[in-house]
């Protein structure tokens, strides 16, 4: 477990030297938002109708964007040949990316969820720390696969376009669970279904770390 | 042989048939889901089978069923509106199933452009096989979660399944024998076509390998 950490500290002082990455990615995301309200508000102000949308598409775009970033950084000086003969093991190399990559996204949407609920209109209830608990889940499947296809996609030429190509159409579910928590949580309905759909998307969770631990290993062996 | 087979479906299933003339595009619609969705299990076993025995032949059939199933896929996607609209006015709507079949169209298409762009890459057979099984694994998901999705916004749309009495019923299973043997016949072809395609690729390694 050591080694894992100092695998999410390499990443998180690299990062805190330049900061750029996150800053960009925040402002990015903040972009977004705005252009969501733009683009959808077209029958009068009905934020709690599509701001939950709004929300998961700036979630999915930022963290595109890190996904991306993660693995690149490693390209550079050939940084990823030195993890691969270090003594850490592929599903270590995995969980440091991984970890790496979900605490970035976390502390991103952990600075734009209040935005969020100021740009819309929503109140600070009880609901809001469940959406964020619904935010962190989801950042962790999101992670997961992302870090997989990304390694995979890390010496192509179309690296970012493949790389947004083969992740969407496998989340899509993932996104479907977590627009439908936001959108019982921000209009205040009945909360039984939502945790019906909390624990659907836990297990997509389960199923996906699992596969993508267990795949990086095949897929290190070709790096 | 393969001919008869398919001359088979269309003459057959028009004798049988008592309503609209549109309505016979269903048996051509519903085999090829049937013939997809086995496909798309093709890949997962192909991907799995490569990545335990290593053997090229696993991997071209992976490839071929993905293409496959991205075609059959596709002709369910079209068939479906070109029935919907004369029948209920409409060319899509986002019900579970065309939902379910868009995803999977989509996850497997993904799968095509990946492979193509990791042409000549030497880990292509791996990453392929990795994402067939990703994408297989995550179809159940798919099909649960839309369903689910749906059932707050319930749908008015009268089932697929009309009225299957006897005669229909025996049409939709020849049609579904046609296409599966159709569709094994293309597998076939596309995996000779992609052993070929490879040889050459090799011949011609070893030609410009022999020049300098």
């Amino acid at each position: 477990m050591s080694i894992v950490r100092s695998l999410i500290r390499k990443d998180l002082v690299i990062e805190y030297r330049s900061r750029q990455a996150f800053v960009t990615t925040l402002f990015f995301g903040l972009l977004v938002l705005v252009v969501g309200n733009f683009a959808l508000s077209v029958a009068g102000d009905q934020y709690p109708v599509f701001a939950p949308g709004i929300l998961w598409i700036s979630f999915l775009f930022s963290g595109l964007l890190f996904l991306n970033h993660i693995l690149y950084i490693e390209k550079d000086e050939s940084t990823l040949s030195g993890l691969l003969i270090s003594p850490a093991t592929p599903g270590q190399i995995f969980l440091g990316k991984m970890l790496s990559a979900l605490l970035f996204l976390i502390a991103l949407e952990a600075l734009l969820f209040p935005v969020f609920h100021i740009l819309f209109n929503f109140s600070f209830t009880i609901n809001s720390l469940w959406l964020f608990l619904v935010i962190v889940f989801a950042a962790v499947g999101y992670c997961s696969l992302g870090v997989l296809f990304s390694t995979m996609s890390l010496n192509l030429k179309n690296r970012e376009m493949i790389l947004s190509a083969i992740l969407f159409p496998i989340l899509l579910p993932m996104l479907v669970m977590a627009v439908k928590c936001s959108i019982i949580l921000l209009n205040h309905l009945q909360m039984n279904q939502f945790y019906s759909w909390l624990k659907l998307l836990i297990a997509f969770d389960v199923i996906f770390v699992v596969l993508s631990y267990w795949s990086y290993y095949w897929i290190l062996e070709e790096v | 042989m393969m001919i008869v087979a398919l001359y088979f479906a269309f003459v057959y299933a028009p004798t049988e048939k008592v309503m609209g003339a549109v309505q016979r595009i269903f048996y051509f619609h519903v085999a090829s889901a049937w013939v997809g969705l086995l496909s798309f299990f093709f890949v997962f076993l192909g991907g799995v089978l490569y990545l335990w025995k290593r053997e090229e032949k696993y991997d071209h059939l992976a490839h071929a069923a993905a293409e496959m199933g991205v075609l059959f896929c596709l002709i369910v996607l079209v068939t479906g509106p070109i029935w919907a609209k004369p029948v209920w006015n409409v060319w899509w709507t986002w019900d579970p199933r065309l939902t379910s079949t868009f995803i999977l169209w989509l996850i497997y298409v993904a799968y095509l452009l990946f492979r193509s762009s990791l042409r000549h890459h030497p880990s292509i057979r791996v990453y392929s096989a990795v994402y067939g099984i990703i994408g297989f694994v995550d179809v159940p998901i798919v099909w649960m979660s839309i369903r689910w999705w749906r059932t707050i916004h319930p749908t008015v749309l009268t089932s697929q399944k009309i009225n299957l009495d006897p005669k229909m019923w025996t049409s939709v299973l020849v049609c579904f024998a046609a296409l599966l043997l159709l569709y094994f016949v293309f597998v076939r072809l596309r995996i000779d076509l992609e052993r070929t395609r490879e040889r050459i690729d090799r011949l011609q390694e070893r030609v410009l390998e022999a020049q300098s």
